[in-house]
């Protein structure tokens, strides 16, 4: 009997190799992308510094110690952090499939050593960190590029790598306000001090880091050298907001919040209550759709009343919609809600819930999630790729634990030899839990 | 050298905002993007803001943040010159880019097969609400439908209110950062291994993919059966944003950085002492009244910059709440070079964002405002080997 041939790998990245230094939400999230694109991104830890907020807040709370009021925190398999929480965690675990990861000791002149060996045969080092955290480590660009000169240096600090800002620290709370969304959302009748907190950046520099790299590897078949990219987290974001960028710079316009009202004018637009908890949102656009809906609601004569029937008029009288559909969806059952006024043409979705999306039958009828299982976590459905290239080979590797590839990445792409990499285990410089006293 | 995507060509079919978002970047970086308008220009530029108040289609400020550095081409795809103008354009093209909704390119003579057919190795990008396939494939979306459906928008919000969509159209732009993504995968692969195919991009699943919270919502309810709500107040109280004198910063002190955050409001002595440090003190209600007793009149003497500034110093989380005004004003930002001037033919000297990130080696430029209607029709059309005659009836239909 012999194997199968295997099929030539033609994801879009495969041959590349990432060095992914990243922490929190918006690195881990780019690295992934790269990661289903091909690529393999070695997860580079260090088991003797917690990153507090990147594997969740704390590595090793008891049950009792686990809040109860945010499952993002909380949501531990079963409800239990187990003996080793750091790899249970809902904040992480889904953000780190497609990855292999390492432990490196980076406080250490051998630890660094190994690093530098590892980006003289990479690709692609790919970093968020405060830039002096980096700095302090002498992973520079200079250093990078004098190590490897085919390298890509990738680095995505807050507010970049020079200016006044460079070393502030934030997360991406803090740069939402500066760009200035957290005043353009909110309620338009409270005080923006209640305002909670929405992490757009970290989806952002997500996305955008992964395609500057992509750039970045593109220009260099042909110069045959790296670069280093600089992606301001906040400069990035500035992208978000045109509207309100060039309301400012065109007309001297300051804009606010318009709360769930649609900023391009459609009528009625908002986020209205159903039964049981339930919320529609509806953004009426035409006329037709506005019809469409009367009927929907049983309402025919709203369909043709002159202060609703035209674009124009439905623009004046916001607010009075508002309470005419608020009526009209108070009773209703906001998933069956959706499907009439969708089925009549009327742009309109529910609220989903977490559950209500991870059960949604369109993803699923999409064969969005898929099963993945590591020892940790047990298997459960993760939400898949975020878009189907149906000749690529896409593939997903499940969530990797806390240096999983040790031996594969210091015997195999370092070419350590065993008695070396045995010591290295034996002293306790890597593994694959957290240091004791990390708690 | 010169920029990253140098021999890139893009067509560019999509209108409005997801579709022209991830084409923008495209171009900021060098790939020739050949925006393709259909006669009167496409929706895009019809949205507001515009300059002077009032809807031109030559003064939408959406449109020209959207379309900069773009090409613009108007064909009418429903009538024969068009279509086989575009066809011939598509032999050239490493992508094609689309956001109708689905079976629209199909009708119209342009689908995958039709495209394929120009030229073996195109990439055809669908960019749709729903995807191409499954039962909510013909729904319609707008930004608080599909944030609603697919991002964390539940939680969002007051325990006793709605739910609160994102400013602006924040979700659509985030779908296109993704759309962006799967663009330049489709290059790459396209370059790389010389395979073509036609990549379904679904908004929805973009959203439901977001790495703010909703992948990690979705994966704390399969893990553990909770569910994300509205929540109440903060869970302590030197955290959250707060008003100041000249408006509101957010802060974030937990406890590990007490000793720091009290040193940042000059050691009052109010707020010394081993009682802050206990475990639970900063979610302490009695502590609190204490706390803000101190804390309010110190946020009334400072300003949001200098809090920001005094923050950073001693290594708290925060930020001002600045509005696009504070932004254009700050002279880190002008200082690195995130604005740019252009010159556009109807609406003068405009600043608009520029570069969303600097490479060293292949840096972003900026080659030219967004495109007037129809601006390079006649030129593109030249470049891509259609006759006189030929162009000429690509003008007649448009204008008829």
């Amino acid at each position: 009997v012999t194997a199968a041939p295997q099929a030539p790998d033609v994801r879009p990245l495969a041959g590349f190799r990432v060095v992914d230094l990243t922490v929190a939400w918006a690195g881990p999230f780019g690295a992934m992308l790269l990661g289903d694109l091909g690529a393999e991104v070695l997860r580079v830890e260090n088991i003797h510094v917690w990153l507090s907020h990147t594997r969740n807040w704390r590595a090793r709370p008891t049950r009792r110690e686990v809040p109860a009021t945010d499952p993002i925190t909380s949501g531990y398999p079963y409800g239990e952090p187990g003996d080793r929480p750091w790899e249970r965690s809902p904040a992480y675990v889904p953000l780190h499939r497609n990855r292999r990861s390492v432990t490196i000791d980076v406080r250490t002149e051998r630890g660094r050593g190994y690093l530098k060996r590892l980006v003289e045969v990479s690709d692609v080092v790919y970093d968020n960190n405060v830039p002096e955290t980096l700095e302090k480590l002498g992973i520079t660009w200079e250093a990078v590029s004098a190590w490897n000169p085919r390298a890509i240096m990738f680095r995505a600090p807050a507010y970049g790598l020079r200016g006044e800002y460079r070393n502030y620290r934030a997360w991406g709370t803090h740069i939402e306000a500066v760009l200035g969304h957290t005043l353009l959302r909110g309620y338009p009748d409270a005080d923006p001090s209640g305002t909670p907190p929405v992490y757009a950046c970290d989806f952002q520099t997500g996305v955008i880091g992964a395609f500057a790299v992509m750039a970045a590897l593109f220009a260099r078949e042909r110069s045959g050298k790296g670069q280093l990219v600089e992606l301001s987290q906040a400069e990035n974001g500035l992208s978000l907001f045109p509207q309100a960028i060039m309301d400012w710079t065109l007309n001297g316009v300051v804009q606010a919040t318009t709360g769930n009202r649609g900023v391009h004018g459609e009528a009625p637009s908002g986020v209205y209550a159903c039964r049981a908890g339930g919320w529609i949102a509806i953004d009426v656009c035409e006329d037709a759709e506005w019809r469409a809906l009367a009927n929907v609601f049983g309402r025919p004569e709203l369909a043709d009343a002159p202060e609703f029937a035209t674009a124009e008029a439905r623009r004046a009288r916001l607010d009075e919609l508002d309470s005419v559909l608020g009526e009209l969806t108070r009773e209703r059952d906001a998933t069956a809600l959706m499907h009439a006024l969708q089925a009549a043409g009327v742009p309109a979705g529910e609220v989903q819930r977490a559950d209500q999306a991870y059960h949604c039958p369109h993803l699923r009828g999409r064969g969005f999630f898929e099963r993945l299982e590591n020892r940790y976590t047990g298997a459960h459905d993760y939400p898949g790729l975020m878009f189907r290239m149906p000749a690529s080979g896409l593939r997903i590797d499940p969530p990797t634990t806390l240096g999983e590839f040790n031996e594969y990445v210091y015997r195999e792409i370092l070419g350590l030899g065993e008695a070396e990499y045995e010591e290295l285990v034996a002293s306790g410089e890597i593994g694959d839990t957290f240091d004791e006293t990390i708690r | 050298m010169g920029a990253a995507l140098d021999g890139v060509r893009v067509l560019d079919l999509t209108h409005l905002l997801t579709g022209p978002y991830a084409t923008r970047f495209l171009a900021d970086y060098g790939a020739d993007v050949i925006k393709i308008e259909p006669p009167g220009g496409e929706p895009g530029r019809w949205l507001a803001p515009f300059q002077g108040g009032e809807p031109d289609p030559e003064r939408s400020g959406v449109f020209f943040a959207l379309n900069l550095n773009k090409r613009g081409v108007v064909l009418d795809l429903r009538r024969p010159a068009g279509r086989d103008a575009l066809l011939r354009m598509a032999a050239g093209a490493d992508l094609v880019v689309d956001n109708f909704r689905p079976g629209v390119l199909e009708r119209l003579g342009i689908g995958y097969e039709a495209l394929r057919e120009a030229n073996e190795r195109v990439v055809l990008l669908s960019v749709s609400n729903f995807g191409q396939t499954g039962p909510y494939r013909d729904y319609k979306g707008s930004e608080t439908i599909l944030y609603g459906m697919g991002g964390e928008m539940f939680s969002v919000g007051r325990v006793d209110r709605e739910p609160l969509k994102q400013g602006g159209t924040v979700a659509l732009f985030q779908a296109g950062g993704g759309a962006l993504v799967a663009a330049m995968a489709g290059i790459m692969a396209a370059r790389r291994f010389g395979i073509g195919q036609w990549i379904d991009f679904s908004i929805y699943e973009a959203l439901a993919s977001s790495a703010d919270r909703r992948v990690m919502t979705m994966m704390a309810y399969a893990y553990s059966g909770q569910i994300a709500t509205r929540q109440g107040e903060a869970v302590f109280f030197s955290n959250g944003i707060f008003p100041c004198a000249d408006g509101y910063v957010e802060l974030f002190a937990e406890q590990t950085k007490w000793d720091r955050f009290v040193r940042m409001l000059g050691d009052p002595p109010g707020l010394l002492g081993p009682r802050w440090r206990e475990p639970g003190a900063l979610s302490d209600a009695a502590l609190k009244e204490e706390f803000d007793v101190v804390f309010y009149p110190w946020l009334m003497t400072h300003k949001k910059r200098d809090i920001w500034r005094l923050a950073a110093e001693h290594s708290i989380l925060a930020a001002p709440l600045y509005t696009a005004r504070d932004l254009l004003d700050d002279p880190v930002f002008r200082e690195r070079g995130a604005w740019a001037e252009v010159e556009h033919g109807v609406m003068g000297r405009v600043t608009v964002a520029g570069r969303a990130f600097d490479m060293s080696d292949t840096p972003w430029r900026l080659r030219r405002p967004a495109p007037l209607l129809g601006e390079h029709t006649e030129e593109v059309l030249a470049e891509a080997g259609l006759t006189p005659e030929m162009i000429r009836a690509v003008l007649g239909e448009a204008a008829a």
